[in-house]
This record gives C-alpha cells, structure tokens and sequence, in this order.
C-alpha cells in the first residue's frame, strides 16, 4: 500500500452538528489518510472553528480551504485538490461530507478492495443511516428511467450483511466514495448538478468513458444525508425536492442514449405531469408544485442538455449499450406506480380502522360516563351477528326496519320498471344517464340544448357502480329509504346527543319520513335522496364550528360536496342552507368570540366557501339552465313536478310533514311534533335545543313563502304549487333532533330531582314520541306501497315504433293523448320514451311552437301539408294512447299522407307517414360551452375532493 | 348539563327562570316564530288546467258531403251550397264539387248567395278560403206528393238514425260514402224493437277511398220496423244517410232520417209539422241498461206533460215506439224534450198529406245556422228557448243575398215560437243573441218536410294544446 496516496477531501457546510463525530471517524482510521483537505463553503455556525481546531491537532498534512458562499460541490472539491498538488504515484482522493462519518477501517477496506481490483477507478462504502446506525441507505446506486434514484434496498432495511458483496454498480455516493485523482480531475463533477445526483452523473460517465465502479460493502461510512431529508437547507439545494427532481431529470436526459432520448423526453414529460397530478390528488400540492417547476426549469433550456450531451459525447469511449445492465431494469418504475397505490389504499383502509376504533372508544367513554345507564351495552367486540341482534337494541331496531322495507315492498317486486307519480322510469342502463349528462345537444322533441339536471351525475356514478344497473339502483333508493335514511340520522344523532337510545329513537323516527310524508309513494326522487343525503351533510356541517382550524376547513369542502349532491335532487336545498347559515352567522352561533377580522375570516371563511362551492360543483346547470327552463328552475327538484299529487297544504300538513297526497295520516306524526315542541321547555339542554329550532322555524319559514304561490316548471308552461317535501323534511327532521336532544339522559333527569308534575309530564312525552315511529312502522308494513309509485311496463308506445325510433332518431313518434273536452298533450319521442333524467332536457314551450301549431291542426282538421310539415320535423310516427280522441283518429284517418299502422292496446290508435322522415326544418344549436363546464365541473369535483380528503403526512 | 339537578325548589327557580333567561325567551320566540309561520302559510291554488275550446281564426277550409243517391222515381232532387251573408267573414276563396274520387269542377259562388244544383250526382263540396266559413248546403228531393230535405255534412266517425223499417209499407237505405283519401272499415249496428238486431255482414265493412255502399235495410234485417241504426267507423270517417220510404194513406212519404252523432241524456227534438196528421215518438236505447225517459212538451206558453208521455221506458238495445199524434194535435208547434238516466236517441214521426217528416234532434245555438226555403213548400221556423229567455235574431235572403225581412223574436224561458219567410226568400239565417235556444224549419205543402238548425262552421274551435311534461 505504500505507493498509494490517498488524499482524504471533506467538503462542509454549516456542519457542526455532526463534524466532531465525522472528524473522528476520520482521525481514528486504521489506515490513516496521507493528507486531509478541509473545504468550507461559507459555514455560518461553528464548522470552521471547528475544523480549524481539529486540523491543527493532528499530524498528519492538512490544509483548510475557505470556498466562496453557494459555491457547488463539484467547485468545492476542484478548489480542495487545487490546495493539494499530486503526488504524481498512484493518488486517490477519498470524499467525505460533513455529515458522513466513516467507520475507522472504511478507508482500508476500500484501499484493499482497489487493490484487489486495479480495474477500478471509482470505489464506494456501504452508507448506513446516521444515528440509527443500523439501516442500509446505500450499496452502490443506479437511475430508473423516470429518473427515481434507485438503491435496491428496502425503505429501512437493516444491515445483516445480506449485501456483502464486492461489485459493479453504475454509481456511488460522493460520501466516502474513493475515486482515482486522475479520473477525479479528468471527468469532474458537473456544474449544472450543484448538491444533488453529482454522484450518479459522474459514475454513469465513468461507466461511459471504460472505467469500473465498485460497491465495496465492506467499508462502512455513516450518513446522515442531512440535505436529502431536508435538514440542511442552503442557497444551492434551495427546495431539497425540487432539486433533486431537477437534478434526477437532468441526469437522465444528458446521459441516455442517442436512439431513446427522444421518447425519454417525451416520458419524462408526461411521467413528470402525471406524478404531478397524482401528487395533488393525495393532498401534496407541495410535492407537485416541486415536480412542476423541476420540470419546467429544465425543459426550458434545452441547450443546457444538448451541449452537455455534446461533452458527454466527446468524453465516451464505450457503447450506451455496454452500460445498460447497469440501470434499473424498465419494469422498476411501474412496481414502484403499484406499490405506492398498494400503499395508498392500505393507508386509506387503515384511516378508516383508526376513525372507527376512535369512534368506538369515544362511544365506549360516552357510555360509561354519559349520563344513560341502561344503554350502557359494551359489547365484547367479537360477538357474533345474531348475538349482536338479539343483544343490541340499536341493531335490532335497524334490522326491524330492513325486514318491514323488504315486508312494505311485497306489492312493488316483478318485472318492469319502478315508475308513475313524479317517477320516470329508469333508463336501460346507467350509459344512458352518462349520455343525457354529456350531450350538448338532446334528441327530444324538435331538439333541446337545455342542461342536464345535475342529479344526472351521481345517478350515473352510482349506476355504473351497480355494473349499469340504472333500474337496481332507483329500486335500491326506493324500497330501501327507510333503513339508510335511519342509519344516517341515527349516525348524526348519535354524534350530536352521544347517546345511542335517543338516536336510535331519532333515526327510525326520521328514516320514516320518506314514506309517511308520501314522498316514496308518490315516486319524489329528490325527497327520497335528500332524505337520505340530509343527516351527512349535517354531519359534515357540524365540523365547521371545530376548533381545529384544518379540521375547520376540511369540513367546509366536505359540507360543499355533501351540499352539491343534497342540491343537485333538491336546488332549494342550497337556497335553505344559505338561510340558515345567515342565520347561524346573524345569531352568533358561529363565529367569533373577539372580533379580529383574521378570526372572524377562519371561522366564517369555511361557511362561505361551503356555500359558494355548490354552483362550481353543480356547473353546466348552475350556469345554463336559467336561462333554458325559465325563472324558477331552482324551485322544482329531481323527478317530474306531476302537480296532480299535490294538494293545497292545510296547516295541519304543514306541522305533520304531509307535503302530498299518499302520505300517511298526520296523526302518526303527533309523538314527534309534542315531542320537538316539549324540548323546548328543558333548560339544560335548551341551547343545542334552539339551534334545532332555528333550523325548523327557517323551514316553516319557506313552506311559508313558496306555499302560496304557483311556478311554472319550464318557462311558457302553465304555473303550479310547488311539491314543498324537502323543506317540510327540514321541519321534520329539525324537530326530531330537537327531541332528540332533549331526551338525552331524560330518565337520570326525571328521577334526579323530586317528584311533581315534571315526572308525570315527561313520561307521557316519552311514551308518545316513543310508539309514533312505532305506529309509522305498523302502518308502513300494513299499507304497503300503496300509491301512485308501481312497476310497470316502461314503454307505453308500440315496440316497432320505439324500436324504429331507436334505431334512427329521424323516425319520431309523436304521441298525442288527450281529447278536445279537455285538452290535448303531446310528446315527441325519439327512442323508447321518457327515461328519468330525459324530463330535464326537454326543450322549453317556445322551441315547440311549430309543432304545437301542426299537432293543433291534427286535432282540428289536418291538410297534407300539416303530415308533410310532421316528417320534415323527423316524425315517422303518430300515436293516440287509449282512449285515443274520436275526432283525432276521423282526422288522422282522412288526411292523405298517413297509413294506419298496428296498436295493440284496445281503444289506442297509431299512424305511420307515409312520407320518408328528414331533417330538413330540424336545426341544432348544441351549448358550445357545455363541454368546457364540464371539465371545469370535472376540475372542481376533484379539487373539491381532495380538499376534503384528511390530509395525508408524507414520510421521510 | 346537570346544573338544575341541585335547584332548590319550584318556587324559587320558575320565576326566575321565566324572568330573565335569554334562552327560555328565545324558546318562546322560537315556538311563536313557528306558529307565526304556519299561520301565515298559504295555500297555492291548484294547477290552472287549461281545458276546453277556445274561438279561434275564421274557419278556411271546409268539407261538405250531401246524401248521395240519385232522385227518387217521378221527381227531382238538387242541392243548395250557400254561405251565411256578412262582411266580416271576408270574400274569396275557391269552392269546388266533385264526385267522390273524381275530380273536381270549381264552381261561382259569391258570400251571401245561394247556388242552387239540379245535379246531385256530384254531392261532395269543398271550400278553400273565406268562402269556407259559413259553407253550408241542402239537398231537397222533390216528388209530387213528397218533400225531403237533407243537409250536407262533413264526413265523421258515428253517425245514428232513428225510425228505419224494413217491412212492406216502410223501407230505409243507408248510403256510405267515403270522401278520404285513406280506406274507412265502419260497423253497422240495428236496435229493433225486440233488441239489437243480429245481421250478417255489417263489421268491419271497408270503404274505399271514393267508394259508396248503399245497404237496404231489407236485406240485413228484412221484416224489421222501428229500427236505429248506428254507423261507427273504425277507422276513417264517413257520410251516412239514410232514406226513408213510408207508406201513408196509399202514398209513399219520402225523408232522409235525420242523423245524430251521439246518444244523450238530454235530446230536444224539434221541427215537428203544427197541424192534422199522426205522430210517432221513436226512442232508441243503444246502451246496455233499461232507460227510464220522461218527455216534456214545450209548446206555445210553456213547458207541460203530455198525457201518457210521463214515463217511458226503454229496454236496453231497443227501440220503442209511442204514438202521440192525439197529445199533440191541437197544441200548436210544440218542441220535446226528452230526459233519460242513460244516453238516448229519439225522433217523432209525423204524417200528413201523403208524407211523412222525422223531427231532428237539436243541440242549442252557439252561432249562425242556415236553413233552406223551398218552393211551394211554406217553411215554418220553430224556434224553442231553454230555461233562461232567449232572442234569435232571423232573416231572409233571396238567392243573390239581398235581405228580403226578417225579425227578431224574444222567447220566454222554455216556450216555443214560430216564424214564416216571405216568399222571395231562398234561405233563413238564425243567429242567437241571448240564451239557450235550438230550433228547426219545417216545410209543409204537398209533402212534409223538416231541417234541423245546426250551428255553421265559422270560427275554428281549437282545443287547447301543449307540450307534455312526461
């Protein structure tokens, strides 16, 4: 070893942390180096005083050299050799950083090992992480394509030697990395790459240039990478993720070969964008801000890469292809993609376990110190199913509501679709929904460029979910309302009262709702989805007062979903919330306790932003459909308006929640409404009481208000009363979370203070609201679903006709019903007919002037031209269902133009024209903005989302 | 939560309580904002269906079919195409007849006048234009000893006749004509007085578009009397007529039955002959329960009963037959109105002179109605008023238009009055100013005849139509 030099360089910056253990590590050696070489790059802590002090006690040849401030680690070590001159022997320069203490026989064994290989010119130690001491960071390193830093070492492997292996790898790291001085000097470090992949760059050129790298697991150095992990932040690293992506990005593009650097241009890109985006997905918009401007800064000099490249050129003596076994195989970038969503999902589950098991532990806590001890039941966790049911009150109250929704839905089970009432059938399939969402332009009537319902949406996610099963779902939402709308009122109660009697008592009471209000019964999908929407948005609304301030604003994106879907079925639904949240504001029940503005944003900020949210959220309608559908559109909800179903509203079905016809009798609902007023009068509870109230008062409020007057539905329509059955469900359920509430712990306080005429009085009370939810669920299962909503048939015209006009659009059906002692309506269909969600595109009562015009004439007295007029509107057909009108069918029969064609149904009568149907006087004027709404629409949803997803710590 | 658990008593902590608390006050203001509220909660008044028909645009195309067989033996039959006088409903437009499925010849007709045809063989007329609205005409068939008169109406799905026979002395045809371009396939159904009559050969008859079938009573339901038949087309439409021969006093009367489009439960029958002479009340039944029908006369001063005519009782699918020539001989012109719990069909038969004359059964008048004046044969309008007064204004045209007298006549609630043209007249307007009041013109000279007052085609009636929502 004796003709050996090894000149030992270690390069420092506001290092004092770790120098004394490093300049230890270096001053107990076993072979100890020839000459050591101090670089500071303008520390501005104790490092220097440090070395100095150091360097001066030992005896072998030192020099300290004061580099510039910023100065890069590649100009570092240039200005450290330059202070030692070769010896001209056989001189090698040992790197060492500030943060990377060697073992004290890592510099022999690394000496031995270029001994014992003299092909070698650059020599790596085994790098363990400093202070664990323990785990493998580094054996040698190598650069995927996507240009991740690949090791081949588990996240936190520990070193049993499993790697113990002297051999050829593409790089190692610059901390004890043992280099020849010649190749030092020859190659370089790379001045684009200050701090960070310097170490990769100049093995992937000395692989390029014929010379060996080795990895020599024998030698052990400990680092701390201080700069990786963020601890050290300098001027030259800057954002530490940043850098290194840039450098990563770099690297790879100056030194792959000629033939790929095309598509390795091309991948990075859009690697780089995707990673972004999925970034921002998981809530890191840090991390994908990073990625992005690591992008973009190198993307934007492209003739820093071509002209390194050219040098990278001139100074290769091999093929790429002779160092290609030395990168990560292809495949490694794609177990990584798979990994981490493994990771994600595993994470998310785990969330999940976490919230529950918490849940369980606060409930567990509720229960033995709330203030209800009959309800105390802690179950053993692992109790089977049926023991559960037997033993658990509040899952045998559930369970007695699924089996009376599966016993009340005996008269709606076979064939056909659930229809009748405000119910259009379901489409045959939920693309059918995604179709009707997307188009920009409908084939309904003369055309229509009205916007879809936003409930299209969610039906159409929920429907793909159920394998395109449109039917199962609006079943699913029907015949089990009652049982979800329980389990989320029972959820809300339970987190607002804490006690699992009261809100068991609560859930069935409101689960209820849907079908004693006729809500079900008459087919009111928006009733019945907001139903089952409203106690999660209440749910999500309660974090908005937390003290936590990213809890708080968490809350507010959740609100704003659960809102945007509550709205998309019921657009008063935001009108109402709107109230209520100036109400809350106005009354101070949120908002600040001092008056600074900065709190009074932090508190009030998450309402507004919840609120203003919802027309983003629901966008090509919010924007579109004012205009398309007349002045009240937000007052209709999802499903037909079918005013036929809707009777005056009496005082009495205002106070009892009987918005229509079908319902059951009101008196089923007194328990809820002596119960909701007599919890006013419990002073302890009366505070959380009144903000129940001020929620009912605002409902009954807007019953008030749109009770009186008629809207028409579609602009040039006649004017009706409004079905009213979400703001009375307001009222309702305010009214059950009022009681609720007040009943929490209501035995403690009756027998608690002494006897008088509270007992007597709250006995009644209870047992009253107690058997209202049982008498509605007796008289659910007794009447069945008795009531306009039936399973029929879904076509209503003759299967060739709706087959024809299927097949092609141009062969309308014009289907006229009604006779001229009343009046006569018609609908031109251009597929199997009306599908729920097609009554939202139809075009507004303007656009259907010309065919109003022609089918008048029909039901007078038709001409020829009339039935010509019919086909140049794309009309192959006209159908009278039963009874089809007497004049109507003497007149379609004696105009020419017109043959009789096949109706099955006795008393119905059908026509084909004769004439070949055209488009020539259809004119489509598609939204051009719809597609450009939708993906803003799109944008927002999945900004939306992961805001109000929990926030994800990434681990280092 | 558990604060009040150590309150001391009720007498010293309810004052207290309802003293000062904010929060017992804002529960009481929350309870009465709620009271408040569903007080002031009004109630929208339901759906403003928009039903009904609504007047609309002057009528501009019209399409008339008069009954369709040539002329009976020693006499002569013609038409009549005129349309109602008056300025306002415009001049212009094309008028045309033809023969079904055949083409049209154009003819000169000016608003006011009246055409008179001595050709039948061309019945079908059609207007276009102005012309259009008011458009009506008559078909007259003259023998020595007989009178008919028809009018020409628009091609329709039902049609009912009342007082068909099939017997020696009495014989009816029933003429179909299909003036459509598209095939019509009509029924035919007989109620004898024994119930429906079973025929052969009268479902699903298919009319050609152009076609005619002429079916004699005698030959589907021979040896039959007091028969009313119905015509319903299936599909397309059609115009029916029948006509009638029946013998009286040695003579054979002629008539056209008068035709209804719908059975009621309130028919008014009028134009019956004043004067000698017997009459017959055909009630037909063509529903599946007995109806009980009680008849009323409304004659010069009023409504009365008619002795024997009280109740009447018609069994289900039959056609009765009542003589009520001794009630009504000497009670001047009368109309009948006929009362039932089921829908009913009826007409009076009145001979006299050798011939024989079916009183129509009449709907009020919503607007101008016309009605012939033949030559030699005196016309006799008879006008009757609902259960309010009424006023119908009449006047007489010459065929070139001209106004030659007219009247104005007040009627008292439920009372009829007559009315006589001059002799220059060639037809009647009756137009109704106020009330409810339905009429005929009956002719009586050498034969009996009568026309029923129907309300003319002028201004379109739409029914109201809209968009769907579902």
């Amino acid at each position: 070893l004796g003709a050996v030099t090894v000149t030992a360089l270690l390069v420092s910056h506001d290092g004092a942390r770790w120098l004394p253990a490093v300049l230890d590590g270096l001053a107990r050696q076993t072979r100890s180096p020839d000459c050591v070489v101090a670089v500071d790059t303008g520390s501005a802590d104790a490092g220097v005083a440090l070395l100095e002090q150091h360097l001066a006690g030992t005896s072998t040849s030192t020099s300290l050299v004061a580099a510039p401030a910023g100065s890069s680690y590649g100009a570092a070590v240039r200005a450290g050799l330059a202070a030692v001159p070769a010896s001209g022997g056989d001189d090698w320069v040992w790197l060492l950083h500030d943060d990377s203490a060697p073992a004290p026989t890592a510099l022999e064994r690394l000496l031995a090992a270029a001994l014992d290989n003299p092909s070698a010119s650059i020599l790596g130690p085994k790098l363990r992480e400093w202070p664990s001491l323990r785990r493998l960071l580094e054996v040698g390193v190598t650069i995927s394509g996507t240009g991740r830093r690949e090791t081949g070492l588990e996240p936190g492997e520990y070193d049993q030697g499993q790697h113990d292996r002297v051999r050829d790898v593409l790089a190692v790291n610059t901390a004890g990395m043992l280099v020849r001085r010649d190749v030092l000097e020859r190659l370089g470090f790379d001045e684009r790459l200050p701090v960070f992949g310097n170490d990769i760059d100049l093995g992937w050129r000395a692989a390029r240039a014929g010379l060996r790298t080795l990895a020599v697991p024998d030698a052990v150095v400990f680092h701390v990478e201080a700069a990786h992990r963020g601890v050290r932040r300098t001027p030259v690293t800057g954002s530490f993720r940043r850098a290194e992506r840039r450098a990563a990005l770099y690297t790879v593009l100056v030194n792959c070969s000629p033939w790929a650097f095309p598509f390795v241009t091309l991948r990075l890109l859009l690697g780089s964008l995707v990673r972004g985006l999925g970034l921002l997905l998981v809530r890191a918009p840090r991390e994908a801000l990073d990625e992005l401007t690591a992008l973009a800064s190198v993307y934007a000099r492209p003739d820093r890469i071509v002209s390194a490249r050219l040098q990278r050129r001139r100074s290769a003596t091999v093929p790429a292809r002779a160092v290609r076994h030395l990168l990560a195989p292809p495949w490694v970038p794609y177990r990584h993609g798979v990994d981490f969503v493994t990771e994600v999902g595993s994470a998310v589950v785990h969330q999940a376990g976490d919230l529950s098991s918490a849940r369980r532990e606060r409930g567990l806590a509720a229960t033995e110190t709330g203030p209800v001890p009959e309800e105390a039941q802690s179950l053993p966790a692992d109790t089977g199913l049926l023991a559960r049911l037997v033993a658990n009150p509040v899952a045998a109250v559930f369970a007695v509501l699924v089996v009376a929704a599966l016993v009340a839905a005996r008269g709606l089970v076979g064939t056909g679709m659930l229809s009748g009432g405000a119910l259009l059938p379901a489409p045959g399939s939920a693309t059918g929904w995604w179709a009707v969402y997307a188009e920009a332009w409908h084939q309904i009537g003369l055309g229509s460029a009205a916007p879809a319902a936003p409930y299209l949406l969610p039906m159409a996610v929920a429907g793909t979910v159920l394998l395109g099963k449109a039917w199962l779902l609006v079943d699913l939402l029907f015949l089990m309302a009652v049982p979800v709308a329980a389990w989320g009122g029972y959820r809300f109660l339970l987190q607002v009262t804490g006690s699992r009697a009261a809100a068991a008592w609560g859930g069935a009471a409101y689960g209820l709702l849907p079908v004693l209000g006729g809500a079900v019964q008459q087919g009111r999908l928006g009733t019945v989805v907001a139903t089952l929407t409203l106690p999660w948005l209440a749910h999500a609304a309660l974090f908005l007062g937390s003290a936590d301030r990213d809890r708080r604003w968490r809350a507010a994106w959740r609100t704003s979903l659960w809102l945007a879907l509550l709205s998309a079925f019921v657009p008063l639904a935001w009108v109402l919330a709107g109230l209520a949240a100036a109400v809350m504001v106005g009354t101070g029940v949120v908002g600040p306790r001092d008056g600074s503005h900065r709190r009074q944003w932090s508190m009030w900020g998450p309402v507004l932003v919840a609120l203003a949210a919802v027309p983003v959220l629901l966008l090509p309608w919010s924007l579109e459909s004012g205009p398309a559908r007349g002045a009240a559109w937000w007052l209709f909800e999802a499903g037909l308006p079918a005013p036929a179903l809707v009777d005056p509203l009496s005082r009495w079905d205002v106070v009892l929640g009987r918005p229509g016809a079908a319902g059951a009798p009101g008196w089923l609902s007194i328990g809820v409404l002596v119960a909701a007023v007599l919890a006013l009068a419990r002073p302890d509870t009366r505070r959380r009481v009144l903000g129940a109230w001020a929620v009912l008062v605002l409902g009954l409020a807007v019953t008030a208000v749109l009770a009186g007057t008629s809207f028409a539905p579609l602009s040039g329509s006649p004017a009706q009363p409004l079905w009213l059955g979400f703001p009375l469900l307001v009222v309702q359920a305010s009214g059950i979370c009022a009681a609720a509430i007040a009943a929490t712990g209501i035995r403690l306080r009756l027998t608690g203070v002494s006897f008088g005429w509270r007992q007597p009085v709250g006995v009644v009370v209870v047992v009253v609201a107690l058997l209202s939810p049982i008498a509605g669920v007796v008289w659910w299962v007794a009447h069945g679903s008795g009531g306009p909503l039936d399973r029929a048939a879904a076509s209503t015209v003759p299967t060739y006709m709706s087959d024809a006009a299927a097949a092609d659009p141009l062969h309308g059906v014009l289907v006229v019903r009604g006779s001229h002692v009343g009046r006569f309506d018609y609908l031109l269909l251009r597929g199997p007919g009306l599908r729920l969600g097609d009554d939202t595109v139809l075009p507004p009562v303007s656009r259907e002037r010309p065919l109003t015009r022609i089918v008048t004439d029909l039901v007078t007295g038709p001409r020829a031209s009339d039935i010509a007029a019919l086909a140049r509107r794309g009309v192959g057909f006209v159908y009278a269902p039963p009874p089809a009108d007497t004049d109507l069918v003497a007149n379609m029969d004696s105009v020419s133009g017109v043959s009789s064609g096949s109706a099955l149904r006795p008393g119905s009568r059908a026509w084909q024209l004769e004439a070949t149907p055209t488009a020539t006087a259809l004119h489509e004027h598609p939204s051009a903005a719809r597609p450009w709404l939708l993906a803003a629409q799109a944008l927002a949803l999945i900004a939306v989302a992961v805001l109000a997803a929990p926030t994800r710590r990434r681990r280092r | 939560m558990t604060s009040d658990h150590s309150a001391p008593g009720r007498r010293a902590a309810a004052p207290r309580r309802f003293r000062g608390d904010p929060a017992s006050l804002a529960a009481t203001a929350a309870l009465v904002l709620a009271v408040v509220a569903v007080l002031l909660t009004g109630s929208a008044r339901g759906v403003e269906e928009e039903r009904g028909l609504t007047a609309g645009s002057l009528v501009t195309h019209t399409l008339l079919a008069c009954p369709d067989l040539p002329p009976p033996r020693r006499g002569s039959a013609g038409l009549e195409v005129g349309s109602v006088p008056g300025v306002e409903l415009g001049t212009g437009g094309t008028l045309t007849r033809r023969a079904p499925g055949k083409e049209a010849t154009a003819l000169a007709v000016r608003r006011g006048r009246l055409l008179r045809l001595d050709d039948t063989s061309r019945p079908v007329v059609e207007a276009d234009g102005a012309i259009a609205a008011g458009l009506f005409g008559f078909r007259t068939d003259r023998s020595p000893r007989a009178l008919a008169v028809a009018p020409c109406q628009a091609p329709r799905a039902r049609w009912w006749f009342t007082g068909a026979g099939a017997t020696l002395d009495h014989s009816s045809e029933l003429v179909l004509s299909n003036v459509d371009p598209g095939p019509a396939v009509v029924d035919v159904r007989l109620l004898g007085p024994h119930g429906e009559v079973p025929t052969v050969g009268t479902r699903g008859i298919t009319i050609a578009p152009g076609a005619q079938r002429l079916i004699p009573m005698s030959d589907i339901a021979p040896q039959t009397d007091q028969m009313t038949i119905g015509v319903r087309a299936s599909r397309g439409r059609v115009v029916a007529g029948v006509r009638d021969s029946f013998a009286v006093q040695g003579a054979v009367g002629q008539e056209w039955l008068p035709a209804a489009e719908r059975p009621s439960r309130s028919a008014r029958l009028a134009g019956l002959p004043a004067g000698p002479g017997s009459r017959t009340l055909l009630v037909a039944n063509p529903s599946s329960l007995e109806a009980v029908v009680r008849v009323q006369v409304v004659g010069r001063s009023g409504p009365f009963t008619a002795a024997g005519l009280d109740e009447l009782r018609v069994a289900p699918g039959t056609t009765e037959e009542v003589d009520i020539g001794a009630a009504l001989n000497r009670a001047g012109p009368v109309a009948l109105r006929l009362r039932s719990q089921v829908p009913v069909l009826a007409t009076v038969r009145s001979t006299a002179a050798g011939d024989t004359s079916y009183a129509p059964s009449v709907v009020p008048l919503v607007g101008a109605a016309a009605a012939p004046v033949v030559d030699r044969f005196p016309a006799t309008l008879e006008v009757t008023a609902g259960g309010l007064s009424g006023q119908v204004s009449v006047v007489g045209y010459d065929a070139e238009g001209m106004r030659v007298g007219g009247t104005r006549l007040d009627l008292p609630p439920r009372s009829t009055l007559t009315w006589r043209p001059g002799r220059r007249a060639a037809f009647l307007v009756v137009t109704p100013r106020r009330g409810a009041v339905y009429g005929a013109v009956s002719y009586r000279g050498a034969g009996l005849s009568q026309a029923a007052l129907t309300t003319l085609p002028v201004r379109l009636r739409q029914p109201v139509v809209r968009p769907a929502l579902r």
